[in-house]
């Protein structure tokens, strides 16, 4: 199985400049305040990053999946986010259709599930 | 899968992470796979095995199914 690693600095790095992107978003729409709170959580993630020594969950988040099992649990937990997603979304989307409303977003995010999928299902089976 | 990573290794008074060390995986995945927790790719499992001077098959072990 093959181990892909990145800089430890790299995903921190990111975060707070994603935490700049939220704090500019809002400062703009004259939520300065809000921005701040945003941009406070993703430098906490950052400093949660930086400072998690040597927990192999932190190894993970920071993208240092060096190790084969460390890759495949990333894997399994990419997988098991999806397959969560997905059922908030139908679930969101059924909802919609008990009531009889617009069943906006769900039916988008629905469909781009379902095309992803498709799409990650060709791909891999492509490739492997 | 059954192997014999761990008593190989504390026959050579190693450490589970000087284990790892030698074969570039974490200390925590010795020990998933002395637990039999999890089973390792052919590529490791063939750097164990040389890294013990054995078969991969006097390593590890298929269960077998009667």
């Amino acid at each position: 199985m093959s181990t892909r690693s990145t800089s430890a600095w790299r995903v921190p790095a990111f975060s707070v400049a994603l935490g700049g992107v939220m704090f500019a978003a809002l400062a703009i729409n004259d939520k300065p305040w809000g921005g701040v709170f945003l941009a406070a959580i993703m430098v906490a993630y950052a400093g949660v990053l930086l400072l998690g020594g040597r927990s192999q969950v932190v190894r993970v988040l920071r993208g240092q999946r060096d190790d084969e099992r460390l890759e495949l649990v990333d894997v399994r937990a990419n997988a098991f986010a999806g397959h969560v997603l997905t059922g908030v979304v139908l679930l969101g989307f059924f909802q919609a259709l008990f009531r009889d409303v617009d069943a906006w977003p769900y039916n988008a995010l629905a469909a781009v599930a379902a095309v992803a999928y498709l799409t990650g299902l060709g791909w891999y089976r492509w490739r492997t | 899968m059954r192997n014999d990573v761990r008593e190989l290794r504390t026959a050579r008074g190693l450490s589970q992470g000087q284990l790892g060390g030698a074969v570039g995986v974490s200390r925590q995945t010795v020990h998933a796979i002395e637990a039999g927790k999890y089973s390792p790719s052919l590529p490791l499992a063939i750097q164990l095995a040389r890294f013990f001077e054995r078969a991969v098959e006097e390593v590890f072990h298929v269960d077998e199914v009667d």
